[in-house]
């Protein structure tokens, strides 16, 4: 049973107004409908851990749930049964959620789309989760494939958490996907889609002058419009991003890829 | 081979006198050959007691050289020339420190960012992950289980970062043995300004929650800059978390 239709060509897509938690729940009924007759299987989790201290799990989309987990408490406090696909959403920094949640959604089509590649293809993201004492612990997360159905789709998953706070203390969602025949700009374009609307073209220019430090009056200038006018889209579109700064508005754009 | 190199190099062979055995203790690699890579990842076992690379895979993918050439020094002498001396120091500290402690230090693990040159002269980021993996029967480890993982995607940053989690470890005390000056380099009130600075605040802010004046701030800011032969925050920056001040 396919859960996509599959073009060769591109991608398959959902429409360009989901948004992620509908997607999740799509998928979710999808895969719950999804029985697997016979299961291939690549690699056990154990493969994965090299060393006692590690932590990861596998989700099982077949049946929507973790089925394994190893070193958890250690790394973020929570018991093993505390541990599940509702928690790991709630526990995602809410700034991080949108973009991370877009990466995986295209990351699960693509390996949909392009099933032979599964075996050898890696998703690493980092992002913020919140810990069980309440603190956010910057986690790079590296997922695999472990197993698919007999026609190669997905079954299960293996992702390893490390924790990285020690050397990346920005806010920005980073990530790469590493999949043979994947055409990158396109995946990353698929990615960041829903963000493009966020800013109108003439708050997009704006922020492009900010980035460079421009100030009002040189914007103005370049753009043909007054000073004021400038600060006014300075304004809104801090508003509409809620960030308090310039600096932390270059942040949240390049963490959503709009600039 | 360069000097940098060979420290620790000695140090390897000052602490495990490494032998060449004629006979090698046989070392079950079927858990390694079953590990899964991606392209940019490698892996290697080091056998501290003989001085030797035991099992190696992906660095052809993940850095551009042939599978052969590399050996542990090799991997030290391609490091970034401004990394590799605290790698080193790193690297030392936390062998030191696992057969000081070597009460359940087969759970240790230390993480280290650097910059690594790859086959075609370019660096990459990589974040080294080294475990142990054979300890002796007094539970003093034997050999290293290394893995590399290109992390250029998510890190940008001119310096070394590094973390390790270790049972029993102070790791102010471990600081300081690692960056030596870092308490002494600067004095007790540019370093309160230097974490002030690092927050983000101005000199306004700094002078109120240090109750000094804001040209006071202005002078040490100056001064700052002078001791550390840096133009800038961004460079200052660098420069305290590259000697472990930051």
């Amino acid at each position: 049973m396919q859960l996509f239709p599959i073009n060769r060509s591109a991608p398959p897509e959902l429409g360009d107004n989901y948004n992620t938690s509908a997607f999740l729940d799509e998928l979710k009924l999808l895969l719950s409908s999804y029985r697997i007759q016979k299961r291939i299987v690549y690699w056990q989790p154990e493969d994965f851990l090299i060393n006692k201290s590690e932590s990861g799990f596998v989700i099982d989309f077949a049946q929507n749930r973790i089925v394994y987990k190893k070193g958890i408490k250690k790394l973020l406090g929570y018991n093993d049964n505390e541990f599940t696909m509702q928690l790991l959403r709630k526990i995602c920094h809410p700034d991080d959620y949108d973009v991370t949640t877009s990466i995986v959604k295209n990351a699960i089509l693509y390996s949909l789309a392009y099933p032979e590649d599964n075996a050898e293809s890696t998703l690493f993201i980092s992002y913020r989760l919140k810990k069980k004492n309440g603190t956010y612990a910057k986690i790079l997360s590296q997922s695999n494939i472990i197993s698919t159905d007999e026609k190669g789709n997905i079954a299960s998953s293996f992702i390893r958490f490390t924790d990285i706070s020690f050397m990346d203390k920005t806010k920005i969602v980073n990530w790469e996907f590493k999949s043979k025949n994947l055409i990158k700009d396109f995946f990353t374009r698929q990615v960041y889609k829903t963000f493009q609307n966020f800013f109108t073209i003439r708050e997009k220019e704006i922020i492009v002058k900010m980035k460079a430090n421009l100030t009002n009056n040189e914007i103005g200038h370049k753009l043909n419009i007054s000073k004021h006018t400038v600060a006014t889209h300075r304004k809104k579109i801090l508003k509409k991003a809620k960030c308090h700064s310039s600096e932390e508005l270059i942040q949240f754009c390049i963490g959503k890829g709009i600039v | 081979m360069n000097n940098k190199a060979e420290n620790i190099n000695d140090f390897i062979e000052k602490v495990f006198h490494p032998i060449e055995r004629e006979d090698p203790q046989k070392v079950d690699l079927t858990f390694l050959k079953s590990i899964p890579l991606g392209e940019n990842e490698c892996l290697y076992l080091y056998d501290l007691t003989q001085n030797k690379i035991l099992y190696k895979k992906g660095f052809t993918q993940c850095l551009g050289y042939e599978e052969n050439s590399i050996s542990f020094n090799f991997l030290f002498e391609n490091m970034h020339p401004d990394d590799v001396e605290i790698v080193q120091k790193i690297t030392k500290n936390a062998i030191s420190f696992s057969i000081e402690h070597p009460d359940n230090s087969i759970q240790n693990q230390l993480f280290i960012t650097y910059r690594h040159k790859t086959k075609s002269g370019d660096y990459i980021k990589i974040l080294n992950q080294i475990s142990i993996f054979e300890v002796d029967k007094k539970g003093v480890l034997k050999s290293l289980l290394i893995r590399l993982l290109d992390i250029s995607f998510l890190d940008k940053t001119d310096y070394v970062n590094w973390d390790f989690k270790a049972n029993g470890i102070d790791i102010e005390t471990f600081k300081n043995n690692i960056y030596t000056n870092r308490l002494t380099y600067f004095t007790p009130r540019e370093l309160e300004l230097i974490h002030e600075i690092n927050k983000g605040h101005t000199n306004k802010q700094i002078a109120i929650d240090l109750e000094i004046s804001e040209h006071t701030v202005g002078t040490h800011r100056k001064n700052i800059l002078r001791k550390s032969n840096c133009h800038n925050f961004i460079e200052l920056e660098i420069f305290c978390k590259g000697n472990g001040i930051l």
